[in-house]
């Protein structure tokens, strides 16, 4: 009974984690890239490590209309691809140039995940005139942070010789 | 230990330790081959190797795993995405294989089961930074308690359910911190709910220890539980005490199981399972909650009088502990002659 347990709890991890990867990894094959401006970044967080903190400049402006603890809001698409903030989602169908963010409601205003973005120690100089950061979007409202770029909409590549 | 006293017992109810054969040699009612002998027969001289044995294991297992997860940190940007992961994955399934060759019977298959559970977390780690998730740290421990927790369930191995157990803690403070942004009133619930969370599983513990499930009767399985009970407690019971005036719901009610609390484990471990250890710990934390509560009171009897306050209450703390430790060793004189 106890090897039937460890056998099937054990391929149950291998099954969760595998599924994980692939969901990502459609994703970030077949989402559509959208940049989203980076507010001003504090340049202290650069000195913590490994990461750096993120604020989107969608997270301000509109934080008084947001009355949902949790939900999406509809990002529309400029032809280079940068998103703005649309209006909160309310169930109607979108247009082809508009996605959807999820987002909720903390200390007071609006945040979107991931708010860091990690990369190797000693890298923080590459990333630090990031102005924008480099998502792929799926249709149902999926996102990953897969890079972050410059203000002329070039993805920073990582310093591989470092 | 009074030997004449207790001619009524039989043999076989006095235990053999090396106290009593220290005693009988003092006495010199055995010679001293005869303490070699008995010494020698209670604490064989190879027990040490064994002890050794299992330290250099377990210290080995730490330092193979802390050196994985360094080999990630420092090589981060040139180990592609795929290798990172699968090799993780690979381990942990190594780990697994060796672990049901072995069978979970053996210290090495249980500690190779323990390290999987760790390895879990790793990969977590991992696959968080890759595709960025970010934010909630909640989840990340939240999925790394689910996934382990039918191992943890048929390992039958008390540092695993320790690992686990810290997972858990941790989920539950994240959790509270991330995703609950919890009122003023309920502030301090958080501490509550931790306490109780422990105490379950310190409550599963002494069940299924006096239910012969040996591998849980060592102490410290006890003590890892007791002290964060007590810990978290306290904090609600100290902001009651400070500002009485001022305590939200959550503040009376951390209060009022502290109260609870207290009395269950004096009872626990002065009548129904006696321990001197869990016993004295709890003791020692009213002396802690006693001590506040008067400081409380002094200061505001004293509000001008600094000096004088502070000479009250060195002598309170000195006669408050003396009395806890009287009280402690006349109880452990008591425990002593139940046993013998």
């Amino acid at each position: 009974m106890k090897k039937v347990i460890f056998i099937v709890s054990s391929l149950v991890v291998f099954a969760v984690f595998n599924y994980g990867i692939y969901q990502k990894e459609q994703i970030k094959a077949h989402g559509e890239t959208v940049f989203l401006e980076l507010a001003p970044v504090d340049p202290r967080s650069l000195m913590q490590g490994d990461y750096m903190q993120l604020r989107y400049a969608i997270e301000a402006g509109q934080n008084n209309q947001a009355q949902e603890q949790r939900g999406y809001m509809v990002v529309a698409l400029n032809p280079d691809k940068v998103g703005k903030f649309n209006r909160f989602y309310q169930g109607e169908p979108l247009a082809a140039n508009e996605k959807l963010l999820h987002y909720h409601n903390q200390y007071g205003g609006i945040r979107i995940v991931p708010d860091s973005f990690m990369f190797q120690e000693g890298q923080a100089k590459l990333y630090a005139h990031a102005k924008y950061g480099v998502f792929r979007f799926d249709n149902q409202g999926n996102h990953i942070l897969v890079g972050l770029a410059d203000d002329r909409l070039q993805v920073i590549q990582p310093n591989q010789s470092y | 230990m009074d030997t004449q006293k207790n001619t009524n017992l039989s043999l076989d109810a006095i235990p053999a330790n090396r106290r009593l054969i220290e005693e009988l040699s003092a006495h010199q009612i055995i010679s001293a081959d005869a303490r070699e002998y008995g010494l020698e027969l209670l604490y064989p001289a190879k027990n040490w190797g064994l002890w050794a044995a299992r330290l250099l294991l377990v210290l080995g297992v730490a330092l193979i795993l802390s050196g994985i997860v360094y080999f990630f940190a420092f090589n981060w940007a040139k180990i592609t995405p795929a290798m990172k992961l699968g090799s993780i994955e690979m381990a942990i399934f190594i780990c697994l294989a060796v672990s049901c060759f072995y069978g979970l019977q053996k210290l090495s298959g249980k500690v190779l089961l323990l390290s999987a559970s760790v390895l879990v977390g790793v990969f977590l780690a991992v696959f968080g930074q890759i595709y960025q998730t970010g934010a909630d740290a909640y989840n990340l421990f939240m999925m790394w308690a689910l996934l382990t927790l039918p191992w943890v369930l048929i390992a039958d191995f008390a540092a695993l359910w320790m690992v686990w157990l810290t997972i858990g803690n941790v989920f539950l403070i994240l959790y509270w911190e991330q995703a609950v942004s919890a009122a003023h009133e309920s502030e301090m619930m958080i501490f509550s709910c931790l306490a109780l969370f422990n105490a379950l599983f310190l409550g599963l513990r002494e069940y299924f220890s006096s239910k012969g499930f040996h591998w849980l009767e060592d102490q410290w399985t006890r003590v890892v539980l007791v002290l964060p009970i007590l810990g978290y407690i306290l904090i609600p019971t100290l902001a009651f005490i400070i500002e009485p005036s001022r305590a939200t719901t959550s503040i009376i009610f951390g209060t009022l199981l502290s109260a609870l609390i207290h009395a269950a484990f004096y009872f626990l471990y002065r009548h129904k399972l006696p321990d001197m250890w869990g016993l004295a710990t709890t003791v020692l934390s009213v002396c802690i909650i006693l001590e506040s509560a008067i400081f409380k009171g002094i200061t505001e009897i004293f509000n001008d009088t600094d000096a004088l306050a502070y000479l009250l209450m060195g002598a309170i703390t000195l006669a408050i502990f003396t009395l806890a430790i009287i009280k402690l060793r006349f109880i452990a004189k008591e425990m002593e002659k139940k046993h013998v």
